[in-house]
């Protein structure tokens, strides 16, 4: 769901023909962690044997002014990508100034007393590379790709990016101009049940708008939000490269070292909310068929992948002997690095019983299909595909390193020593291994979207609100993997 | 639809211009695998070693040279752990360039368009991409490396049985309904091209009433040329080994299913052979707007412009033999791009120069005047080395970067090479050494080269020009001062 603001075409190289126009948290991701806090066997070897890196593995490091830096090695061509993620999204804009976040980012690229105004999309232009800017409601991103021989520049403008800012007022106005002209982003629901199932009325709005307020702030007030929102020690540095990670990583440390020590701060985790009651939540909005229900998914690359496997398996699950002819779900995962979701809407169920009976009973067979083996085969078949399906979309260094910046960090933030981590396990990829099964995995790792009582029923504002299923609350709250 | 196959689309309608460097490449033959010399592909070995990340090329190694069954050769480009699978087939059709029309050309491409396309909806992931290079169309397919037979399959189904003569009524109803009135520029591109390589304009450029007068015949003698596999190459980056029971089987099958037509021999080995044309026999002595020797414009009448304005292609071939001198032409060109719309197609030794001037109704002369004074001020002008590295890392670091987007295809790297290559042995290092030699130019190396070449009224002749959208007004204010003709 991040939109990418500012692509940027390539320069005008690949015309061929005449006459054509030529040529833009620690989200304590446990199942990372030994029960005990401890790192697990094949990491606590890896670390043992460090700094030798192997082909599938990253660096995932903290460095002492508190910026996260993961180093992948990618050497199919002489290209770098470079993304700087920062823990801010639209989710974080103050009540009194909406669109805050998206106009600071824009901001970002107005320059400080190191760079020039438009310097670091200039840096990567002028190598014939790429430029971009995406800002989500979790995160906000900024992305570059680059021939190798610019990657020192292109770290060097991430590594002054966040260092006091411009705070002139012409260069502010300026940014609240490519703010307002930004496209809006289209959710596959509406706005409202996706901050009803994140619980966080926030996310109504879409992050995009360019009020009075924003044009009305002074240099003052300009300076200490960027302050305040766009630090390093919240922010996430990756590099994807032709070199080993350990030489990318060399590269990355000289250019921070100027920087103070700080303590990383704490990313707060991107934890669904807890179900409180009996019966889902439900939320009214107008022109909703009351066949739709919506689950906030973990904001962790492991969960986003079995999310995925869950909604190909409902896609794919059988009819139930108890329902009717024409009973299906249609199961839509709409992704996002911080805040996802999965929408499930149902067709052929009892009018007066409403969707949740259905839901719950395909949902239920799906955590215990060690019993359905015909089910199991296809949770088995879901993992796999998503497993090749992720690993192919991962397979170019921009894509890569956008999709590790959502990787949870699973360190001590006060640890700074050097961490390997295979690529699959960061990437939270489903693993090949049968033990333990696709199914015991799902249920472990995405325990929440099990559990009907955990997501939200859109109903329109007319519909009463159908008995629920569950009769008791959940005796313990789902125990998501999120937990911080 | 994917991005990908969109975009493919949207070439695809501009391929009704194709730029062809055509020529009577007549079909001397060797035979196949039991006689084909092997290629040994230099690897730099008379100098240090070269660093692929220091000179922006892909780290390949030399590939698999093979020739199939048809007479297809087959260049394998092996990485290993590659997950995706890219295959490329180059098809000339500069080799019959005063028998075969655009019209012609845009409807066969639609016609394996519409087959192929078909067939790759049913696999995962898979993309379609039709482009045009200097004297051949490529057709790329991309997808899975796990899907590479499939893949393999559905290239080969279509090459063999998209010439059906009903398949190529479709497309060509389906190019003439899409078909638009002529841009300027475009004409005005074909003309130029025509003029410089003695093609017929018909050859680069496909009118409403070509599409319409193609005949059945006249369609499938153009199938069975575009898609004669021995004159053909198919690039393949892929990280299977060619010798994998399951590929090789693809691979023999591509080779037998896609015929070639009745005749002897099986194409000429070497791939730089096949796909470039020998440069025209007579050389054109003139200049633009000079006293004596100066060179006549071709006008296409018409209607001007949006703007009212018309369209001067001018230009020149360049013959660039050695890769100094292809170095020299690309640089000399990027840097006049920077404040003139200055293409440069590069064909192994020989190369095509083209600057497009907008000219006003007003006095377009003095336009034109102004344009050549701009080129030979730059011709003239020593430009600093900080200046020419500059446009050296942006020319090369897009090529890497759009090869990255557009999913770590290095077929379309390998196929630039082929351009960028003397001859075969070339290919392996071309890419690399063009890199590194454009990274190593002298500014005085640039002026005295860009003297030479890019000055339009000294250094040395063999300038045109070719005007489009001219209505009576431009033609009488042109003729006023040059000699125009039709």
């Amino acid at each position: 769901m991040l939109a990418r603001i500012l692509a940027y075409a390539l320069s005008p190289m690949i015309s061929a023909l005449l006459g054509l126009s030529p040529p833009g948290t620690p989200v304590a991701d446990e199942p990372e962690l030994a029960p005990d806090g401890e790192l697990d066997p094949l990491e606590a070897a890896a670390e043992a044997t460090a700094p030798v890196v192997l082909a599938e593995q990253v660096i995932d490091v903290i460095l002492p002014c508190g910026v996260r830096v993961i180093t992948a090695k990618d050497a199919s061509l002489p290209v770098a990508a470079v993304v700087l993620a920062i823990e801010v999204g639209t989710r974080d804009d103050p009540d009194k100034l909406p669109g805050l976040i998206h106009a600071l980012a824009y901001h970002l690229q107005q320059g400080n007393r190191e760079l020039a105004p438009g310097e670091g999309i200039a840096t990567a232009h002028d190598s014939g590379g790429l430029a971009a800017m995406a800002v989500g409601v979790g995160q906000v991103r900024f992305e570059s790709l680059v021939p190798v021989s610019a990657l020192d520049a292109q770290l060097r403008v991430e590594a002054l990016r966040l260092r006091a800012p411009s705070t002139g007022r012409e260069l502010w106005l300026k940014s609240l101009s490519y703010a307002r002209n930004d496209d809006g982003i289209k959710l596959v629901i509406p706005r409202e049940a996706m901050a009803a199932a994140w619980n966080e009325p926030s996310l109504e709005h879409d992050g995009r708008g360019v009020g009075q307020a924003l044009g009305d702030m002074v240099e003052q007030s300009l300076g200490a939000q960027l302050a305040r929102v766009f630090d390093y020690r919240h922010a996430t540095l990756v590099v994807v490269g032709p070199d080993d990670p350990q030489a990318l990583l060399e590269r990355v440390e000289v250019l921070f070292a100027g920087l103070p020590p700080k303590p990383r701060k704490t990313i707060a985790p991107a934890t669904p909310p807890k179900p409180a009651g009996a019966a889902p939540r439900v939320l009214r909005l107008p022109r909703q068929a009351g066949d739709t229900m919506v689950w906030a998914v973990p904001g962790s690359p492991q969960a986003r992948a079995w999310a995925q496997v869950l909604c190909g398996t409902l896609n794919r699950q059988k009819r139930g002997a108890e329902e009717l002819a024409k009973a299906r779900l249609r199961c839509t995962y709409a992704d996002d690095p911080r805040r996802p979701l999965l929408v499930v809407r149902a067709i052929g169920f009892e009018p007066e019983q409403g969707p949740e009976p259905m839901i719950a009973a395909r949902l239920a067979r799906i955590a215990a299909a060690e019993a359905e083996p015909e089910l199991a085969a296809i949770i088995e078949d879901q993992r796999a595909r998503i497993e090749s399906d992720l690993a192919f979309s991962l397979r170019a260094p921009l894509e890569l390193a956008s999709y590790l910046a959502s990787a949870a960090e699973r360190r001590d933030p006060a640890d700074t020593r050097l961490a390997l981590r295979p690529r699959a396990q960061v990437l939270g990829l489903p693993q090949l291994a049968t033990e333990p099964s696709a199914t015991a995995q799902l249920g472990a790792v995405i325990p929440g979207l099990l559990d009907t009582r955990a997501g939200v029923l859109l109903l329109n504002p007319e519909q009463p609100a159908p008995t629920p299923v569950h009769e008791q609350p959940a005796a313990q709250p789902p125990a998501q993997v999120e937990t911080p | 639809m994917t991005r990908r196959s969109e975009l493919g689309s949207r070439r695809r309608a501009r391929l009704l211009v194709a730029m062809s460097l055509a020529g009577a490449l007549t079909g001397g033959c060797r035979c196949k695998q039991d006689t084909l010399p092997p290629v040994v592909f230099e690897q730099g070995s008379d100098r240090a070693p070269i660093d692929p990340n220091s000179v922006l090329a892909p780290p390949w190694e030399p590939p698999l040279v093979a020739q199939l069954d048809n007479g297809a050769m087959l260049h394998w480009l092996r990485e290993p752990q590659n997950l995706a699978f890219h295959a490329r087939v180059l098809l000339p059709i500069s080799i019959s360039a005063d028998k075969l029309s655009a019209a012609a050309t845009a409807t066969v491409i639609e016609a394996i368009e519409l087959r192929l396309a078909g067939r790759l909806r049913r696999i995962q992931d898979a993309e379609l991409d039709i482009r045009s290079r200097p004297g051949r169309i490529e057709l790329a397919i991309h997808g899975r490396d796990s899907d590479a037979e499939l893949l393999l399959e559905a290239l080969a189904e279509a090459l063999a049985e998209a010439g059906d003569a009903k398949l190529l009524a479709v497309a060509q109803g389906k190019v003439l309904a899409r078909h638009r009135a002529a841009e300027a520029s475009s004409l005005a591109a074909a003309g130029l091209v025509s003029v410089l390589l003695e093609h017929p304009v018909a050859h680069d450029y496909a009118s409403k009433q070509d599409l319409v007068d193609l005949s059945k015949n006249r369609l499938e003698r153009a199938w069975t040329m575009i898609t004669d596999p021995r004159d053909a190459l198919v690039i393949v980056h892929s990280g299977h080994d060619p010798s994998d029971p399951a590929i090789s089987d693809a691979v023999t099958r591509l080779g037998s299913r896609w015929k070639a037509p009745l005749g002897f021999g099986s194409g000429k080995p070497a791939v730089t052979e096949r796909l470039r044309e020998s440069p025209p026999k007579k050389a054109q002595t003139t200049y633009l707007l000079t006293e004596t020797r100066a060179a006549p414009m071709r006008i296409f009448m018409g209607k001007t412009e949006r703007s009212g304005q018309a369209v001067v292609m001018l230009g020149r071939l360049i013959p660039t033999p050695t890769p100094e001198q292809r170095t020299l032409a690309r640089i000399s060109q990027r840097i006049m791009q920077e404040s003139l719309d200055a293409r440069l197609l590069v064909a192994g030794p020989i190369s095509l120069l083209a600057v497009r001037v907008r000219i006003s109704s007003t006095d377009p002369v003095t336009d034109l005047e102004q344009i050549i004074a701009r080129m030979q001020a730059f011709s003239a002008e020593t430009h600093p080395g900080a200046r020419i590295d500059q446009a050296a890392q942006l020319w090369l670091g897009a090529r890497v970067v759009e090869a990255s987007l557009a999913g770590e295809d290095w077929t379309a790297l390998w196929s630039e090479s082929i351009d960028l290559a003397g001859d075969d042995r070339e290919i392996f290092v071309a890419l690399a050494r063009d890199a590194q030699a454009m990274l190593e130019l002298e500014p005085e190396q640039v002026r005295a080269y860009m003297a030479k070449w890019f000055d339009p009224q000294a250094g040395e002749p063999g300038w045109v020009w070719v005007g489009a959208g001219i209505d009576d007004n431009f033609k009488a204010k042109l003729e006023a001062r040059i000699r125009l003709y039709q």
